[in-house]
């Protein structure tokens, strides 16, 4: 909903950086249009920054950085605390008093009351710096799903956190690349957490929150909210009464906002539910919004209107084009603070949700994480089963074949769990991403292998364990990262209500046996909504709103043109994707990588 | 025009009325535009002729309606239609593929099928020439692609103003057609020699000819447009991307290609469908796209001085903004997507 920036010294260290606060908003602009606020007191240690997009309370008291009335806190604030309202009464009956109808002023209030304890009280998505001058620290908070983003930077005692990377170039320091993000990119699609781009700029881990110390400049790390797979809930028709209500609660939730609100319509099971619960809420009031295209193979609009016409609102539809791709491809890649391999469509639907005049949308995302929407949930025992049976230098051999696909196996070679996930969803496989950077294979499956893993996997099989790879890696890194560049490119806000921390945290609960029952994908999701959605929307092929990029890209010599790239070993792929023997990604990640050489 | 074909027959399928099979010879699967055809109906062979032939006959067999895209193919019908009598076989005519005289089997095959003309030139000149039943050949104009890109404005586009250095009151003629040294007969070698005088009335005029144009004929041309001082005034643009073809119709303040051997000509009603007025050649399948002279101008394609007085007179009297959108409407009104669409399902059904 907004962008965040500020630097953090030892008190009395510093004479000015409000310049550089000041660029560190500028150059985030875009993902908070309506409010630029700075505040800094250079003696206690700290310049906060923030670019305000406002959806809740917006008029001037929701200006921040924000204070309480003893001027003794300070927060700068970026996402929506959904039970603020709760929250609030509770905080009222101690005796708190509050100035404005923001959540932000609850968060401060709580903090108060509560403590570092309240960071876990709070339901949302959030990302905020916060400076209690009684203690003398300051606090870096990120949601337990890393749904906003928090870079940070720690060097020689001074920390300087920014919503996107690109603002840690606006500090003055000499930030050099991270040498291994080309070697990630080409692997994942993404450069996974904690990495950046640069060198020493990581992103701090989802629930948790980091304590910077002014007196003396340290720093420390804390794990605040885990969410655990458990096995206790195991009945079928309790588990669907429970997400059915839970979920209901969580769009209610989702949908409070002063500015205007809609729902991004896919014609898929998870964005039709939204949907349908949404409706049920904002009645005629409700907006939908879906994209179309002339592609016969990628056509969904006839499950947008059934889905529409059982709904009271106004349905939007949208058409892209090849022309819209092309015409808008500079500014789509220049919306990416770190690159991508995806978002594009993201940056259309966005595009048309604020051409429709609204400030922020639900989204379908998460749906198919938690229930076992994509094929990984079926494949993971045959991979666990790979693993375990097939000798790895056997596996090691797949790199000499000449698909894609099959040179993925090599991963399964991995010690490392990061394995199993690129090999359900890498892109390159190390033999590959050697020759193309010229590194020896050893050197790429050091730099993956390296890239942290919870130890929760150790316990983790089937359905758990492909959700666990889902959640936390694609995402983590991809879906979330995308949704929120291409969002705040726009100075939009997007919603997931899916990642509610109530259901998700009562879906962890739910025995496997039941939650990925092996007959048809996010079975368990549709039985909680069997009397309210459609048969047609979830009796069919899983499209997972895609663009024809395969057509597209081949079309668009930018990228298509093997003469674009000076790397050989790239020329020679862009051939092949040419005459139709690699995916799209694939060339659209050489296509990055590329444009950085 | 097989795409459109292949889109119309795809939303009939959509509305329930057919099921489709597309059999493409020398295309790629990965060269289909998926706008115009699913993958599921789609077969591409890549110039694997044999194989084409045997799945295409195999196909035949279980199939109640076949389309033929050209008289080359048409032997696999016959084929066919020896072994099942009742597949009921529609061939579409174009232009010069199927002007001259056919062999014998060819015209015997030709008389029991229905053959769809994209013109009425071409539909009397077969009938002459093949000696056709003409109660059997329907003619089936040409229409605009179901995603052309229609302009609600007509000013002309600044970025292509910039990207060709012309202002925007310098008048300009414009030819869209493929530069082949092989295809003598889409008339812009005429249109370059009538410029020199022309350009005495309008020194500032420019000639666009865009179209993809092999070594050959470029050498050509670029010789023939050095003889006769053009060098300012005459731009070779080469290949257009379809995305951009709505913004060239806009730059330009007519479309001219007195050609003599198009089977219909389909960029005509391109050029039309913006608002853009044309000159066109009287002795083929342009007339039909010109509507007998209603939409535009028909010359003969042979005539200098005709050329040069039509082009002088479109000079004189531009279109002004409500002549070119009647012009649009008139045009969309007649050779529209929806209009081919239901005019083939009539036919088919």
């Amino acid at each position: 909903m907004c962008r965040i920036a500020g630097i953090l010294n030892v008190e009395g260290t510093i004479s000015t950086q409000t310049l550089i606060i000041k660029k560190m908003c500028s150059v985030q602009a875009h993902g908070g249009p309506d409010d630029e606020g700075i505040y800094e007191d250079l003696k206690k240690g700290f310049s906060f920054g923030h670019r305000r997009l406002s959806i809740l309370d917006l008029s001037a008291a929701g200006h921040q950085p924000m204070c309480n009335i003893a001027k003794s806190l300070w927060i700068t604030f970026n996402g929506e605390i959904y039970n603020f309202q709760v929250l609030k009464k509770e905080l009222k009956s101690y005796g708190l008093v509050f100035n404005t109808h923001t959540d932000t002023e609850v968060i401060l209030q709580a903090y108060r009351y509560w403590g570092v304890n309240s960071f876990s009280k709070f339901k949302g998505m959030f990302a905020f710096a916060l400076y209690d001058e009684g203690i003398k620290k300051t606090y870096l908070v990120r949601d337990a799903n890393g749904i906003k983003p928090l870079y940070y930077s720690y060097q020689n005692n001074k920390l300087v956190f920014s919503s996107e990377v690109k603002a840690m170039l606006c500090t003055g320091f000499n930030f050099e690349v991270d040498k291994n993000w080309k070697v990630y990119f080409l692997a994942f699609g993404h450069i996974p957490e904690p990495y950046s781009t640069l060198k020493d700029v990581f992103h701090l881990e989802k629930g948790h929150y980091l304590s910077y110390n002014h007196r003396d400049g340290a720093i420390s790390l804390h794990n605040y909210h885990h969410y655990q797979f458990e096995d206790k809930i195991n009945n079928q028709q309790e588990a669907c009464e429970q997400i059915n209500q839970l979920l209901h609660q969580s769009v209610a939730r989702h949908l409070i906002s002063d500015a205007p609100i809609g729902v991004f319509l896919s014609g898929g099971i998870d964005s039709s539910i939204i949907t349908l619960l949404a409706d049920v809420y904002q009645k005629d009031r409700l907006q939908t919004l879906s994209i179309n295209l002339q592609e016969t193979d990628f056509a969904e609009r006839k499950y947008q209107q059934i889905v529409a016409q059982k709904t009271e609102g106004q349905h939007n539809e949208y058409m892209v084009t090849y022309k819209d791709f092309v015409t808008h491809f500079d500014t789509i890649i220049a919306a990416m603070d770190q690159p991508s391999n995806d978002g594009v469509n993201s940056w259309f639907v966005c595009k048309s949700a604020r051409e429709n005049g609204l400030k922020t949308v639900l989204s379908g995302l998460g749906g198919d994480e938690l229930f076992g929407g994509y094929p990984s949930f079926e494949r993971m025992k045959y991979i666990s089963a790979a693993k375990k049976l097939i000798p790895d230098g056997f596996i090691k051999m797949a790199d000499h074949l000449n698909e894609m696909r099959y040179k993925r196996f090599y991963y399964l070679s991995y010690a490392s769990p990061i394995g199993e996930y690129l090999f359900l969803r890498g892109f390159f496989s190390p033999g590959s991403i050697a020759d193309l950077l010229n590194l020896s294979v050893k050197e790429v499956d050091d730099i993956l292998q390296n890239v942290p893993v919870s130890q929760e996997l150790n316990f983790l099989t089937g359905g758990n364990r492909a959700s666990w790879f889902e959640s936390n890696l694609y995402m983590q890194n991809q879906l979330l990262r995308d949704t929120d560049y291409m969002s705040m490119s726009h100075g939009l806000e997007v919603r997931v209500p899916f990642l509610d921390q109530d259901l998700m945290e009562y879906v962890y609960q739910i025995t496997p046996a039941i939650k990925f029952d092996g007959t048809i994908p996010k079975n368990l999701l549709i039985n909680s909504f069997k009397n309210s959605l459609p048969e047609p929307i979830w009796n069919r092929r899983k499209m997972g709103f895609s663009f024809p990029f395969q057509e597209w890209m081949r079309r668009f010599d930018k990228i298509s043109n093997p003469a674009h790239y000076t790397n050989p070993v790239s020329q020679n792929y862009m051939k092949a994707f040419n005459r139709g023997d690699l995916h799209w990604s694939n060339a659209f990640a050489l296509y990055h990588v590329n444009q950085e050489a | 025009m097989c795409r459109v074909v292949c889109r119309a027959l795809y939303e009939l399928e959509e509305e329930g009325k057919c099921t489709v099979k597309v059999s493409s010879m020398y295309d790629l699967p990965i060269e289909r535009d998926s706008r115009y055809t699913p993958a599921w109906s789609f077969r591409g062979f890549g110039k694997q002729r044999l194989w084409f032939v045997i799945n295409s006959i195999i196909h035949l067999f279980k199939t109640d309606v076949v389309i033929i895209s050209h008289v080359n193919l048409l032997f696999i019908a016959a084929i066919v239609s020896s072994f099942k009598p009742k597949i009921r076989i529609y061939l579409f005519a174009h232009g010069i593929e199927i002007w001259p005289p056919l062999n014998s089997w060819q015209k015997f095959f030709l008389r029991k099928i229905n053959v769809l003309a994209v013109s009425s030139f071409t539909r009397n000149k077969i009938i002459e020439v093949q000696g056709l039943n003409p109660q059997k050949v329907f003619v089936l104009n040409n229409a605009l692609d179901p995603f052309y890109e229609f302009p609600v404005s007509f000013k002309k586009p600044e970025a292509l103003l910039n990207r060709y250095g012309i202002a925007p009151q310098q008048p300009i003629l414009f030819t869209l057609t493929r530069l082949a040294s092989t295809e003598k007969y889409k008339g812009y070698d005429l249109i370059i020699e009538v410029l020199p005088a022309i350009i005495k009335q309008y020194p500032n005029l420019r000639y666009l000819i865009g179209g993809k144009y092999d070594e050959k004929e470029k050498a050509r041309l670029d010789q023939l447009i050095l003889q006769n001082n053009l060098k300012e005034n005459v731009k070779l643009l080469g290949f257009l991307d379809e995305i951009e073809l709505t913004e060239h119709f806009l730059l330009a303040d007519t479309f001219i290609m007195p050609s003599k051997k198009e089977g219909f000509g389909i960029v005509f009603i391109e050029a039309m469908a913006s608002g853009l007025q044309v000159i066109g050649g009287n002795q083929d399948g342009t007339t039909d796209a010109l509507d007998q002279g209603k939409l535009g101008i028909l010359i003969n394609p042979e005539d200098k001085e005709e050329l040069k007085e039509a082009i002088l007179k479109v000079l004189e009297k531009p279109l002004n903004l409500e002549e070119r959108k009647a012009l649009q409407e008139k045009c969309i009104k007649k050779f529209s997507f929806i209009a081919y669409k239901k005019t083939l399902e009539e036919l088919l059904f």
